[in-house]
């Protein structure tokens, strides 16, 4: 019995150690993997969850076509849940054992930041396609890529219609981490410089959602629009919130206020919310419209600005390995610099990398401020997102 | 003045929920020695079984009506639920050291807070508001509905609690074991019974109020945790053990929370539960009513 089991043991571990290889070496002799660090569980879940369906829309489509250098795409997903040590392990992870020439990821800025120095030291590039703290990109580490702008340049973008618009006492309402405090402190500064005032800059904790306490001090303080920096649950909690505190003020700012369980969650508390979004799916162009319908014929919802982030990371990878000629990790590198991408919302180029602004970051594309109407989110107006 | 009034009162009700969730936790844990770090996973539970329930007996047309049956069929499934669990698992942990008995908890908060994710998905659900989101406004006093409902509703709980210890034979039993477990025994009181109740009790307190405050808070499935910390941090300033402390130190981390949120630094909110707990402990380590 005592040998039966040794040698079953014997075998077990046999067979792990050479399917282990066999797997391994057939997957990197076919496909190109793109490690993915998004959170996949967790409060933040549900926007990492339509980003890995836009990422895989995208591969799908790069497939069908004949792939890149003669080799399928295959993404990788890890969940890093937006907690920072998660993510780095996550990243290790992919890069140690699954050897990915490139990391799409974190999501929360927090997360992104953290992996930012595991990138950098493995000398792996890491694009971000959400994350728009403007820290991110104003350390280069020579690895690191944003697709999308910083709350610095949306800031610069968008004060001036937001003068127009009568804000004149804006209070911030953000979460506390990367993202939220460079919302409050980018489009504050931008607000206080063009002579308006920031009554009060509020910052709550990712897991509280009773933010009845802020939304009354910002009434008390006068406010006449709050800006928030917020992820799903917490805007459905400020859009409800603010109601039964009965703050008046406008509600707008960064976050996910276009996504469809917002809508589902908020109800009617919804309406005249304005979003500053990246990306949202009623944008009237031939291209977007075949993407939602593609979208929407699958997941039976609308796609959120994350499904788009995740959409136009991947293609831009595509791209990037094409000029490389290989997966090599510095090549990539290199070519992801010259990037040149038509994407659902513009032009996408990167900075180079000792640009005195921001390196390695995107611009060129349109940046959207949105309306919601009876559930509806509707294009109050689109800027340029220009060189820094 | 008027921004204290509005801040203490949303701590008021906030600290219900909490006390809510920490009379069970601290019932646990007085009576079976057992520190349950899933208890929050009541709270999550309850909002999302009112959440199901309620849109698989919509018998009623009106929101409220449906509310109600929500919170009702959502309570009971907790109560059961929480039965099962003290058959299945808990009965088993009771004799167990400390130790092994609250790393089996953390497990079981865990399996239940992704099992909750596998069978309703990972992004925030909201429950209806039954009674519209417009406050009643008096002067200073700002109140919405459903939040005025959750000061009646915790404390007709309280009252009811108190009744069924006090006045009932399976309150004196209750206790009685509290006192001393083995007397109990010896006097012929069924103490497995008594654990059974007081466990189910408490997992229907904590559905309560997770089913009240998730008409205002999105539900996510992996939001017990949060719910369990602040109970035992609830748990321990009222004094291991007491009911009473429980409720007066539920509303106090409330109240504390909110002026400190509000009055000295927002993003300090959940830090200043904590720093009340520390000067507290400092100068009466066994808790408000917790005895030396």
């Amino acid at each position: 019995m005592k040998v039966f089991r040794r040698i079953m043991v014997f075998a077990l571990a046999l067979a792990m150690i050479v399917g282990g290889v066999f797997m391994g070496g057939v997957a990197t002799a076919e496909t190109i993997k793109i490690g993915m660090v998004q959170p996949l569980t967790g409060p933040v879940s549900f926007g990492g969850n339509t980003l890995l369906n836009g990422a895989r829309m995208a591969v799908e489509e790069i497939n069908s076509a004949g792939g890149v250098l003669g080799k399928k795409l295959e993404l990788v997903p890890e969940d890093g849940q937006c907690v920072p040590p998660k993510g780095v392990n996550a990243a290790e992870k992919l890069i140690v054992r699954d050897k990915v020439p490139v990391i799409f990821g974190g999501y929360c800025s927090s997360s992104s930041g953290a992996i930012k120095p595991v990138t950098a030291k493995y000398r792996v590039p890491q694009i971000t396609g959400v994350s728009t703290s403007p820290k991110l990109t104003r350390e280069s580490t020579d690895w690191f890529f944003r697709a999308q702008g910083t709350s610095a340049m949306y800031a610069s973008a968008l004060t001036p219609e937001l003068v127009k618009m009568g804000v004149k006492r804006a209070a911030f309402v953000v979460i506390n981490d990367d993202w939220g405090r460079g919302v409050a402190g980018e489009f504050g500064a931008k607000i206080k410089a063009s002579g308006n005032k920031v009554v009060e800059t509020l910052i709550f904790d990712r897991k509280d959602k009773d933010l009845s306490t802020y939304l009354t001090k910002a009434r008390s303080a006068g406010a006449d629009t709050i800006i928030t920096a917020c992820y799903t649950p917490h805007c459905i909690a400020i859009s409800k919130q603010s109601r039964e505190v009965g703050l008046k003020a406008r509600i707008m700012g960064e976050g996910a206020w276009t996504t469809a369980p917002f809508y589902r969650g908020a109800g009617q508390a919804g309406d005249g919310v304005i979003g500053f979004v990246e990306y949202v799916h009623t944008i009237d162009s031939a291209k977007n419209r075949a993407f939602v319908k593609k979208y929407k014929g699958r997941h039976k919802e609308n796609p959120t600005k994350y499904s788009a982030a995740g959409h136009t990371v991947v293609n831009i990878i595509a791209q990037a390995l094409k000029r490389a000629g290989s997966a090599d990790r510095t090549a990539l590198r290199d070519a992801l610099e010259k990037t040149n991408y038509d994407s659902l919302v513009g032009n996408f180029q990167f900075t180079a990398n000792d640009n005195p602004s921001f390196s390695h970051q995107a611009h060129g594309f349109d940046y959207y401020m949105t309306k919601n109407v009876s559930g509806n989110p509707e294009i109050l107006r689109a800027v340029r997102i220009n060189k820094p | 003045m008027e921004l204290a009034i509005r801040l203490t009162i949303q701590g008021l009700i906030i600290g219900c929920g909490y006390a809510l969730i920490a009379i069970g936790l601290t019932m646990i844990f007085g009576l079976m020695d057992i520190a349950n770090f899933a208890h929050g996973e009541f709270f999550v539970l309850g909002s999302y079984f009112a959440f199901t329930l309620a849109k698989l007996f919509t018998i009623f047309q009106s929101v409220i009506a449906n509310y109600f049956v929500g919170l009702i069929i959502g309570t009971i499934a907790t109560i059961i639920f929480g039965v099962i669990l003290d058959k299945l698992i808990f009965k088993r942990l009771r004799e167990e050291p400390l130790l092994t008995a609250t790393m089996a908890t953390i497990g079981l908060s865990v399996f239940l807070a992704f099992s909750i994710q596998a069978i309703w998905g990972h992004w925030p659900r909201q429950m209806p508001t039954p009674f519209g989101l417009d406050p009643f406004i008096w002067g200073p006093f700002v109140l919405p509905p459903i939040r005025l409902f959750i000061l009646v509703v915790t404390g007709l709980c309280i009252v009811v609690f108190h009744l069924l210890l006090h006045h009932t034979k399976l309150g004196k039993s209750v206790r009685a074991t509290f006192q001393n477990k083995e007397s109990a025994a010896l006097v012929g009181i069924e103490i497995n019974r008594v654990y059974t109740w007081s466990f189910a009790m408490g997992a229907g307190m904590a559905a309560i109020a997770g089913i009240m405050i998730s008409t205002f808070q999105p539900m996510d499935p992996v939001s017990g945790g949060y719910a369990t910390l602040k109970a035992f941090i609830v748990v321990i300033l009222g004094g291991m053990g007491t009911f009473i402390g429980a409720i007066v130190a539920g509303l106090g981390l409330g109240v504390a929370e909110a002026l400190g949120g509000g009055f000295i630094a927002s993003d300090y909110k959940d830090a200043f539960g904590f720093l009340f707990v520390i000067i507290f402990l400092l100068f009466r380590p066994q808790g408000i009513f917790g005895e030396e």
